[in-house]
């Protein structure tokens, strides 16, 4: 299934942000939105969760569809430890065993078993944003948007994150939209990439990700140039 | 860790020795028990109060003026600062009488309550106007406080309203909650003893400190004053406990 988002208008104030954007993920893989700074990517986010309305435009109907969202901050409530963080999104939908199975499953998952009954303020960067990841993918949404969620981490940190994130993705394979101003790790995570440009955000170019070292590195300097060149 | 604490506790007891030896050093050098009496005729005037019929009725009639007080207090700051604190225009119309508020000398207030009530509300009267605007202020400022981010990371979620309250919100106001009842508390029954003291109801702490004071019974006055200080400690203590439990996480 895929999600489409039609003739998207939006602007703030005087700055057009989205004029007649037309946009079609593939469902069931990860799409990533690649784009400089600024260019309404978190818009674009916002508009799918509902949290933004365009000003006009078709948008999919998406109010039966549940969504996950990995901010870039971790978000996590500070006078809750890890577990209850986890069980206060996944309360309204299953019973306490099912609840309890699962939240053991998914932190031991980004290996922070030991830690559910920390406080967030008891945790480092990292494994605030491990314990976000675990929560977006452990409540049984249809999509999971991600903003930038690896942003303020260092290079290692990443690294590690970006792979508990395909563990994570590879026990349902859901369909992700991620967003970020990093080539490197677009290239590392998506299955399919769309290029945007400075607003009135266009999609400058579309592509698949290669599974060939080769090609990824070709098209590593490819997307380095464009983006430079906006 | 519990050692710690021991040491703690020594040095705030230690402190208050020390207080009680320069108090009976003074009392010495004044040599004059109507001026200032010793720390032990003090402590026996304390026994000897308490040991007094009117004793009770006086004491838990403030207590009672005092909780009064304060659950009408806690009451309307809710009622006000809660919509205060989500609309901006209702902040605006309600500011400037808290302003108003907080900045009346609390004696003009007392004046003018004697002229209108009668003297047993006095007190109460008082105790509502010197703590309605502390809560009212701090629950104002714990609602502006709540992290819009995370709301919206409950609403992404889908999380019902009343979860959302319960969970983001309510949390995110008790350290300004506590802490409004605190001072409002510490400041509360200091009013209402003034407010006796003035008006004169028929049981009081106040009411006794007036009537020690009138028969120059020094030793007397302090005694009810040591009175007042342990029950404000206690209630002191009863809410730092409260917040510890509340604010757990930090």
């Amino acid at each position: 299934m895929n999600l489409e988002l039609k003739n998207i208008n939006k602007a703030y104030g005087g700055l057009e942000i989205f004029n007649s954007f037309s946009v079609s993920l593939k469902g069931g893989s990860i799409n990533c939105i690649l784009g400089p700074s600024g260019c309404g990517k978190t818009t674009l986010l916002n508009i799918i969760s509902g949290s933004v309305s365009p000003d006009s435009g078709i948008r999919d109907d998406f109010s039966d569809l549940r969504l996950s969202y990995v901010f870039q901050e971790p978000r996590l409530l500070p006078w809750k430890t890890v577990k209850e963080n986890i069980a206060f999104v996944l309360r309204e939908r299953m019973g306490n065993e099912e609840l309890q199975q699962r939240i053991d499953e998914y932190i031991s998952l980004v290996q922070l078993g030991k830690f559910g009954d920390y406080y967030p303020s008891a945790l480092s960067g990292g494994m605030k944003q491990r314990v976000s990841l675990a929560r977006a993918f452990s409540y049984d949404s249809d999509i999971i948007l991600m903003d930038e969620p690896f942003k303020a981490l260092d290079y290692k940190l990443k690294y590690n994150l970006i792979e508990q994130f395909f563990k994570l993705w590879e026990k349902d394979k859901r369909t992700v939209i991620f967003v970020t101003h990093d080539v490197d790790e677009a290239l590392q995570i998506s299955h399919q990439l769309f290029l945007f440009s400075n607003p009135p955000v266009r999609i400058t170019d579309q592509f698949l990700i290669p599974e060939d070292q080769n090609k990824k590195d070709k098209l590593r300097s490819v997307l380095l140039e464009k983006l430079n060149g906006e | 860790m519990k050692n710690f604490i021991t040491k703690n506790r020594l040095i705030s007891f230690s402190a208050v020795a020390l207080l009680f030896v320069l108090w009976k050093l003074i009392s010495l050098w004044t040599a004059s028990d109507q001026l200032i009496p010793s720390p032990e005729k003090t402590l026996m005037a304390v026994a000897d109060i308490i040991s007094r019929e009117s004793f009770w009725p006086s004491l838990l009639t403030t207590i009672g003026r005092g909780m009064l007080g304060f659950a009408i207090s806690l009451v309307l700051a809710i009622l006000v600062g809660v919509p205060a604190g989500m609309n901006a225009t209702f902040r605006l119309v309600f500011n400037p009488l808290l302003v108003t508020f907080r900045s009346t000398p609390v004696i003009s207030l007392i004046l003018l309550a004697i002229i209108w009530l009668g003297n047993e509300m006095v007190p109460v009267f008082i105790a509502v106007l010197t703590m309605f605007p502390i809560i009212c202020t701090n629950i104002i400022d714990g609602i502006r406080n709540v992290d819009k981010d995370l709301v919206e990371m409950g609403t992404t979620y889908r999380i019902k309203r009343r979860r959302i309250i319960t969970g983001i919100y309510l949390p995110s106001i008790s350290p300004f909650l506590t802490s409004g009842i605190s001072n409002a508390l510490g400041f509360g029954w200091r009013a209402i003893i003034i407010g006796e003291v003035l008006a004169q109801p028929r049981f009081g702490v106040g009411t006794q400190m007036q009537n020690a004071q009138i028969f120059l019974q020094v030793s007397e006055l302090i005694a009810w004053t040591l009175i007042a200080i342990l029950v404000s400690s206690l209630f002191e203590f009863i809410v730092r406990r409260a917040e510890k439990k509340l604010v757990r996480w930090k």
